[in-house]
Order: structure tokens, then sequence, then C-alpha cells
């Protein structure tokens, strides 16, 4: 979204590059929906969608001041509508980072006390460095409607991009295996926050001037464009939701509670033992409902 | 300096959401030979290195300033063998989940069974290392205070037993070694 060049005559790239990730992200959702994958990633399809509404009424409402000189959408109606975007923006990044990290420690019942602890940790701490950043910014020659979506935007990032820093440090070090989706979602997040803190913290640590804010603007633009291409490419090679998964059948063993997180130091109570033969009868009857539905999904694919 | 440091926030996240996606993709492209970085501990060796017992002979036989010296020494290799560990344990996970991935296909449930405990206790593993290496270096600063390291070996022999179970359900003919002696 460009910030600071809004109500000003624009090139096509311009209009492009701020029409089309809003369109693709619309396209996204579509996607999405039609492959089933809104089961395993609702946040990311109400993101995909809201985002994409939301940013192409504010073009909307810019296009129409500037070439129809609407009088029902000034420019402190825009700032205003677009603050309440960027709110609800900030919420729904930071339940998809919520949803990403599920995703990626969902097969790995070990390590869910850690990742919560992380994030019970690093969180509040992300905040405390969001809020002493803004603080620390020089004061904005904007109005206090821009120079508030500003710094929202700023200590967005900054959070954002901790949050994730330290998803991609955790994921790294323990050498985990993310699902194709989750991994694609979190890095078109990851390059797009990482070059909009950079740009954001440019832009409020710096005295910098009509042009070179015009360039930061093509910047984040183009980074969301990216972003956007990122997201539709891992959505579109990622295999479709099988008709088991559309059933909310679980695969076999993928619930399984045997590996509960039950010690904090290096001693196990040992009582876990699982070998092929000590299936109970439960996970006897689950694995008989499985094979039955596979044969019921072959016998559709007739 | 608020600059320098958000700049240098925002290049680390994007260099490492940029490795892992090139890492993830050259992952996918090669199957390296996982077994073959496995590194056999010697638990006796280990064991005798963190066995409090020792300690103590050592601290009733040395001087403070020679004990200071040795513990050292032993806290030194200690973290050696830890760090041998957590590397082991990072191979695991690896091979862990390429046998989850696999057994996705043949839908073999003893073989998912195995790899999924052998993923969740090498996971155990490689955490309580980072943390008990974190305790032996800040014994290295007070080496008259001892840790307690022996959960490590006893998770270690448990994810060795892991990697067995699965090695045999896998390929009956060849057995995965983590531990040497």
């Amino acid at each position: 979204m460009p910030a600071a060049t809004m109500f000003q005559p624009h090139s096509l790239l311009w209009h492009y590059l701020w029409a089309a990730p809003n369109v693709g992200l619309l396209l996204l959702a579509v996607i999405i929906y039609r492959r089933s994958q809104q089961r395993e990633f609702p946040i990311f399809l109400t993101f995909a969608i809201v985002q994409g509404v939301a940013s192409l009424s504010l073009y909307g409402m810019s296009l129409s001041y500037w070439h129809f000189r609407s009088p029902l959408f000034s420019p402190v109606f825009w700032w205003r509508a677009d603050f309440v975007h960027l709110l609800i923006e900030v919420v729904l990044k930071f339940a998809l980072i919520g949803e990403i990290l599920s995703h990626a420690l969902k097969p790995f019942p070990a390590l869910s006390k850690s990742g919560k602890l992380m994030i019970r940790v690093v969180g509040p701490a992300l905040v405390l460095t969001a809020t002493l950043v803004v603080a620390l910014s020089r004061p904005s020659q904007f109005p206090p409607i821009i120079a508030t979506s500003l710094r929202l935007d700023l200590a967005d990032y900054v959070i954002e991009c901790g949050m994730l820093l330290c998803i991609f440090l955790f994921a790294a070090y323990f050498h985990l295996a993310w699902g194709r989706l989750a991994f694609g979602i979190a890095l078109g997040l990851g390059i797009a926050g990482s070059v909009q803190l950079g740009t954001w913290a440019l832009w409020s640590n710096l005295a910098v001037t009509f042009h070179q804010r015009t360039l930061l603007d093509f910047v984040n633009m183009g980074v969301d464009h990216l972003s956007v291409l990122i997201w539709l490419y891992y959505v579109l090679t990622t295999p479709k939701a099988t008709l088991m998964d559309k059933l909310g059948m679980v695969k076999f063993g993928e619930n399984d509670d045997h590996y509960d997180d039950h010690d904090s130091g290096g001693h196990d109570s040992g009582g876990d033992d699982l070998t092929g033969s000590d299936l109970s009868g439960e996970d006897e009857r689950q694995h008989d409902l499985v094979v039955w539905n596979r044969e019921l999904e072959r016998l559709l694919k007739r | 300096m608020t600059l320098v440091i958000l700049i240098a926030a925002a290049v680390a996240t994007l260099a490492l959401a940029a490795g892992l996606g090139v890492s993830r993709a050259l992952r996918s492209a090669s199957k390296p030979d996982l077994e073959a970085q496995l590194e056999p501990i010697d638990i006796a060796a280990f064991r005798n290195l963190i066995d409090p017992a020792e300690d103590e002979y050592l601290r009733r036989h040395l001087s403070a300033a020679q004990f200071r010296v040795t513990q050292r020494s032993r806290l030194r290799a200690r973290a050696a063998y830890v760090r041998v560990a957590s590397r082991n344990a990072a191979v695991l996970i690896r091979m862990g989940q390429t046998a989850l991935a696999a057994s996705d296909a043949s839908a073999n449930h003893h073989v998912r069974e195995a790899a999924l405990r052998l993923v969740n206790d090498a996971l155990r593993l490689r955490r309580n290392a980072g943390f008990a290496l974190l305790r032996i270096y800040a014994d290295m600063v007070w080496p008259n205070r001892s840790t307690a390291t022996a959960g490590i070996l006893d998770r270690y022999q448990r994810v060795s037993d892991s990697a067995m179970l699965l090695g045999r359900l896998r390929n009956p003919g060849t057995a995965v070694r983590v531990t040497a002696g």
C-alpha cells in the first residue's frame, strides 16, 4: 500500500503494483477454496479475502477522488479508512503467524510446549521492542492521522519480522520439515515483512524526500506483489486435499498423543513404548475406517 | 542506532527466509546419505565423564586450583560429547522425517509409528542438548558447581533404540548405529 504518495498523479506501473497484488489475493482465495485448502488454512483464506477487498476499496477511493473529485472520499476519510484497515491487517497477520506455527509444530508433539513457551517469551518482548522503536523514531512531518498510520506500520513490521525470525530459527535449529503450503505462506510473509521493515525503518529514521518516498513506495508495492506470486506458486503446487481430508479423516497415527511432552528434564516416564503390535482397539478401529475410506475414494475416482 | 538494528533484523529475516527456501529446494533435489553423517558416541566414556562420583573423587584428591583446571578440561570434553549428540539428533530428525514421508506413500503404519517415535525422541534430545550445553558453559565459568547431564545420556540411549527399531523395520539387513564401544 503506498503510504505517503497518495493522491498524486502516478504512472501505469504504480497503478498496476497497487491493484494487481490485491486482485492476485482474491484469485488466491478462490484457488484455495476450490482446492479445499481452506480447512487447513482458514486464517490465510480470510487474510487473502480481507486484504484483497480492503486494499482494492482503498484504491477505488483514491481513484474516485483523483479522477472524479468525489466529495465522499476526502483525503482525511481515506486515511481513516486506511488506519482501520491497518488495524484489521495487524490482527489477521498475527493470527496467520499463529496458524503457520501451529502447522509447523503439529506433527511434532515433543515441541509443542517449547513452541508455546517461545511465543510467550518472544511475543511480549517484541511488543516492548516495537514500542521502543516507535518512541525512538524521528518526529513525523505528516498530520497526526498519517503519522499514526506510519508508526503502526513500523510497529507491525517489527513484531511480524521478530516472530517470523524466531519461527525460522526454531525450525532451522530442529531441522523441521514444514508442510509445503505452511512454508510457502511463511516465506512470502517473511520476504515481504523483512523488506517492508527495512523501508519503514528508513522512512521513520531519515529525512526522506518526496522522490525517495515514491521509490520506497515502489519497493513496498513490488515486494507485496512478489509475496502474492510466491503464495500463488505454493498454493498451486501443493497437492489438492483428498476426499479423506475433505471428510475430516485424520491419517493414521497423525493425531497420536503417545508422544505428549510429559518430560521437562532428561528423564522419561518410559511408558510410551510403541511397536506395531501395541495398537489399541481404538487405533485398530481408526485404521479399519481409514482403509474403508481409501477404498471408497478409489471407487469414486473410477 | 535504531535504524542499524532494524535494517540488521530485516536483512537477517530475509536471509533466513531465503536460505530456508534454498535449502529446502536443494534437499528435495538430492538424497543425501544421512546414516553416513551419524557420528557414533562412546557411551561408556561419556558415562564416565559425567559421573558425579568421579567429580567428587577429583575434588577430594586435587588442590582447588588443580581441580578447576581439570574440571574445565572435563567440561570441554563433556561439551564435545553433547555437541555430537545434538548433531546426531539433527540427523535422526531428518531420517525420521524422511521415513515418515515415505511411509505416507506405502501406508506402512509400523514404519510410520517408529518414525514418529524417533522424530519426537530426537527432537527432545536436541532441545535438551541445547540447554545442557548452556549449563556446561556456565559451569566452565564456575567449575566447582556440578551440573547433572546424565539426562542427555538416558535420552541418547532412548533415541538410539528408536533409531535401531526404525532401521530394522525399514531395512532389516542394515543397522543404524549411533553408539560405539
